[in-house]
């Protein structure tokens, strides 16, 4: 992610820890040196073991690591012996040394918080950008701290100074005990040189001699060492010149008469200590050491005092240095307290915006001058595809491939006078998909004003950008669609405001253009009359656009419409409904209208015509009705009248040869065939006739209509048939369960004359099979009466459905001609059709469809 | 005792009625047969009223063959009228016809017909159905209970 660089800013705030580190050795060294005249050389770690642990809590691992090795090296020259001195004069302290410096280095590592003002990880790097923001203050902090060391410093100094004075007084009173010292030596030994002269003198005993000539050496050294203590005193030097001469005399007085003695008796070395006046020579000579005396002693009382002083003015200072120091150290630590505490919390405030930033489905990108990515959240990787890792360093356009919606140029003016840009922007994935991008940019400067770098957010508007096409070419055929409707459509809004209507609308309520419409619901009150068919008029709340907004709709409504300015009137029909929003709520309404006034005067037409044909339908039906009536009597009489007389010719034929043939033999042979051949016409005219009324009746005959088991009739005609022809061999194969919604008298009657014919025309076949079936046939099941009789030749077959039209002679198979008319008329009467297929001696295969199907 | 019964033909067509007298001539039935040639003389005969006048009308015919197709009152309207009188009500009626349009049937059986046969157009079955139909009627058939005269 990372985001801003690490600033200069940084680098002066970086130094405050280690400032703290050299502030807390120096009050360390004060604190022990104050406690030096109760410890002297003991236990001088202490107070920098504090130092290092306060450098670690509060300012990391570096700085304590500094601190210990201040630490170990003011140790090692303020009080290790000897001390003010780089040198080690015993092994153990040294070892101590490399003990505390060891455990100081582990304590460093171990106390310090591990990057509170170090590391690598981002609330570090957020600590930076802290710096950059608040890092001017802290300056002033650290110039504080400056001055804090500084007067350190003086108080440092000020202490070295008095404590090298304390020393020099104390150098001077010590002096004074030597000399003081020496003086009583050299008294001693001229005393004792004496007294063993007299030893010596009293018994010649050579003991005393030894001791005289000690005495001697030891006064020659004592005068020596005096006069080298006193070599910067004048006046002793002096005195001590004046002493040399007179202990001179004075020993020299004492070895001649100890050669006296030894040569001339005790006697005679009495006499001459009587005579040579020694003892007042002695006397000069103490008198002269008492003078030495007594001017060291007043040296001393002197010294004594100024040396108290020093000591005391040394230890106000320390006393003072130190409680400053305690009191800094205090106000350091607070404030670097303080300063953590912001710092920690200004730092969780960031961390926050980072994660914000992180979260953000938004490309937030950061570049330098030369628009080098050095910032790139997860936004970013989001929507290009690169990782931060990838991207970093690379040239932003480079990078995205940008294609810019305006120049190059223009979009850099405009960031370097305004310091910001936004506009769109096309920028290619990883992946060589290309998005669009809405783009913000800022412009950052350096101190100098010269650019440095480019803050840049990049939404992802590829989406948005196709709904907003999609959507406005929805809008566009929408309003293509309601301009190319011959309907008026209208939208009106949950106020009755219409915000879409087309040009038929102008055109329905007759206003010369769009334009001129009105464009709410509430102005049409005034502007139009509203009907319903019966001419009551429609109160406005009952208007279409004020049901559809109640939630009602309607179909085909129709109002009679009339302007009031112009009174043209016309009649509309409508449809409605409301125009619901997601939640279901009613938003508006939708209206389309349509000018019927046309259709109306049509439909009106159309009655009229309607009615006439009715009535004209009705004489048609009343003259047909006549004309059936007439028919029924036409066949009545048919079949009444037209069979008696034939009734007559063949039951007179049968009187005549009944009452002439036989037996009395007055008519011949070929007159009784005469009279068969007049019956057998008379009785096929008879047929004729029946088959003629049959026809008819079928045609007259009213339907009933019921669900008829087809296969049920065939069996039974089959098994008729079957009756007639017993010397036939007749096989019926009769599909089970074929019905028809039908009139079943008419039904069994087609299949009769079929299964009849089939009969028939399989006469010559002596195994006759008949089929009765179904077969799909466009879509329809046509019924099939199928044989393997003689067949016929299907150039004949347009006239087999007519009346007495026959394909076979009468002396092939006998027949009226009827059957198959018979047959066409009922399955007509049922809406059906019928057709046969066939070949000469092949068979025939009659099928028939029946208008309704069950 | 029905020998002495006669049989009444209701019929128009002298042909016919030739044919039907020779069939029962063959079938050696010899009632007597009365033959009206319309309707209004049917009824006459049955009723005992214009040339039948005087006529016991107690003494019904054994049998009636009833064409339907008459002139001045048709067969059917004559049956309607003989069961609506009390006196002919029970009278054995056998419609006698050309026609075999399904209205006649109905309408026969419908005012109360006692048979319904069709001439045939073979004389050969029409002999054959007249015999029988004379046997039937004549010999086998149990006449119907006199009607009693009203008060």
């Amino acid at each position: 992610m990372g985001f801003y660089n690490p600033a200069g800013f940084f680098k002066r705030f970086a130094t405050a820890p280690y400032a703290l580190a050299a502030l807390a050795v120096a009050a360390a060294i004060g604190l022990r040196l104050a406690f030096d005249p109760v410890l002297a050389s003991y236990s001088p770690y202490l107070p920098f073991v504090a130092a290092v642990l306060l450098v670690a809590r509060l300012g990391g691992r570096g700085p304590a690591l500094l601190a210990t090795a201040l630490s170990s090296l003011s140790v090692w020259y303020f009080f290790l012996e000897p001390r003010f001195s780089f040198a080690i004069s015993q092994p153990t302290a040294a070892v101590g040394l490399g003990l505390f410096s060891v455990i100081a280095i582990a304590l460093s590592l171990l106390e310090a918080p591990g990057g509170l003002l170090s590391g690598r990880d981002a609330a570090d790097r957020l600590k930076r950008s802290y710096a950059d923001e608040i890092g001017a203050p802290l300056l002033r902090r650290i110039a504080m701290m400056a001055g804090g060391a500084l007067a350190l410093g003086i108080l440092a100094s000020l202490l070295w100074s008095g404590f090298q004075r304390s020393m020099d007084a104390k150098r001077l009173v010590d002096h004074t005990y030597q000399v003081l010292n020496a003086a009583a030596a050299l008294r001693s030994s001229l005393e004792t040189a004496e007294t063993s002269q007299r030893g010596y003198l009293l018994t010649a005993n050579d003991r005393y001699l030894d001791a005289y000539e000690s005495a001697v050496v030891s006064e020659r050294r004592a005068r020596a060492s005096l006069r080298a203590l006193t070599v910067d005193s004048r006046v002793q030097q002096a005195r001590l010149d004046e002493f040399d001469r007179l202990v001179g005399t004075r020993l020299a007085l004492l070895a001649s008469a100890i050669e006296v003695r030894r040569r001339q008796g005790a006697e005679a070395a009495a006499n001459q200590v009587r005579s040579s006046g020694g003892k007042e020579l002695m006397d000069q000579l103490r008198a002269m050491v008492d003078a030495v005396d007594d001017e060291e002693r007043r040296l001393l009382e002197i010294r004594t005092m100024a040396a108290r002083a020093a000591d005391l003015r040394t230890r106000w200072i320390l006393g003072l240095g130190t409680g400053s120091l305690v009191l800094l150290l205090i106000l350091a630590g607070g404030s670097m307290e303080r300063h953590i505490h912001e710092r920690e919390r200004a730092e969780n405030v960031l961390a926050r915006q980072a994660r914000l930033i992180d979260l953000s489905h938004d490309a937030i990108i950061t570049a330098d001058g030369h628009r080098v990515i050095t910032g790139w959240n997860s936004g970013a990787q989001e929507m290009y595809g690169w990782t931060e890792k990838e991207a970093t360093g690379q040239v932003m356009h480079e990078l995205l491939h940008t294609g810019h919606s305006i120049p190059v140029s223009e979009m850099d003016r405009i960031l370097s006078q305004e310091g910001r840009w936004h506009g769109e922007l096309a920028h290619t994935r990883s992946n060589g998909r290309q998005i669009l991008v809405e783009s913000r940019q800022v412009l950052q400067r350096d101190n100098a004003g010269r650019p440095a770098g480019y803050l840049e957010i990049n939404r992802d508007i590829t989406e948005r950008k196709r709904a907003e096409e999609a959507l406005r070419e929805s809008r566009a055929r929408l309003e293509a669609a309601l301009a190319s409707m011959t309907d008026a459509v209208f939208i009106a809004d949950a106020e009755g405001r219409f915000i879409h209507f087309n040009d038929a609308f102008a055109r329905f309520h007759r206003f010369p253009g769009k334009e001129q419409c009105s464009t709410t619901f509430a102005e049409y009150p005034a502007i139009l009359d509203l009907c319903y068919a019966d001419g009551t008029p429609v109160p406005p709340e009952m208007w279409n656009v004020p049901r559809a907004l109640r939630g009602e709709t309607g179909n085909n409504v129709e109002f009679a419409l009339r302007r009031r300015d112009t009174g043209e009137s016309w009649v509309g029909s409508y449809c409605f409904g409301p125009v619901r929003d997601q939640g279901g709520r009613i938003v508006g309404a939708v209206v389309v209208a349509r000018d019927i006034t046309d259709r109306k005067r049509a439909e009106e037409e159309i009655r009229q015509l309607n009615t006439e044909l009715e009535q004209r339908v009705r004489e048609r039906t009343a003259e047909l009705e006549t004309a059936n009536r007439e028919l029924e009597a036409f066949a009545y009489s048919v079949s009444h009248d037209l069979r008696a007389p034939l009734r007559g010719i063949d039951g007179w034929s049968l009187a005549l040869m009944e009452d002439y043939c036989g037996e009395c033999e007055k008519l011949d042979g070929k007159g009784r065939s005469y009279l068969e051949r007049v019956r057998s016409e008379t009785q096929r005219m008879g047929h004729l006739i029946d088959d003629l009324l049959q026809l008819s009746r079928i045609t007259r005959a009213e339907m009933h209509r019921h669900a008829v088991d087809l296969s049920a009739t065939a069996e039974s005609v089959a098994a008729r048939l079957r009756d007639i022809h017993p010397q036939r061999c007749l096989e019926f194969a009769i599909r089970p369960g074929l019905t028809a919604f039908g009139d079943a008298r008419l039904l069994e009657i087609a299949l009769t004359n079929l299964l009849d014919n089939a009969v028939k025309f399989t006469g010559p076949r002596a195994h006759a099979r008949i089929e009765f079936d179904t077969v799909a046939c466009e879509g329809r099941t046509a019924f099939v009466v199928r044989d393997n009789g003689v067949g016929f030749d299907m150039a004949y077959a347009g006239t087999l459905f007519g009346a007495f039209q026959r394909l076979h002679s009468d002396s092939e198979f006998s027949g009226t001609g009827i059957g198959l008319a018979t047959v066409q008329r009922v399955v007509h009467r049922h809406g059906g059709r019928i057709w046969a297929e066939a070949a000469p001696d092949r068979g025939a295969a009659f099928y028939f469809t029946l208008g309704t199907e069950t | 005792m029905n020998n002495y019964k006669v049989i009444l033909l209701i019929e128009d067509n002298s042909s016919d009625v030739d044919l039907t007298k020779r069939a029962l001539e063959k079938g050696r039935i010899a009632n007597e047969v009365v033959v009206a040639r319309d309707g209004k003389e049917a009824l006459d005969f049955l009723w005992g009223e214009g040339a039948f006048a005087g006529r016991d009308v107690s003494d019904l015919p054994a049998v009636t063959l009833l064409d339907l197709k008459l002139p001045k009152v048709p067969g059917l309207e004559v049956l309607r009228r003989v069961r609506a009188d009390a006196r002919t009500r029970r009278l054995p009626v056998v419609i006698l016809t050309s026609s075999k349009e399904e209205e006649d049937l109905a309408a026969g059986y419908d005012l109360g017909a006692n048979s319904y046969i069709r001439k045939p157009v073979d004389f050969k079955r029409f002999s054959e159905a007249i015999e029988q139909l004379g046997l039937y009627w004549l010999v086998w058939n149990e006449q119907p209970p006199k009607v009693k005269p009203p008060l």
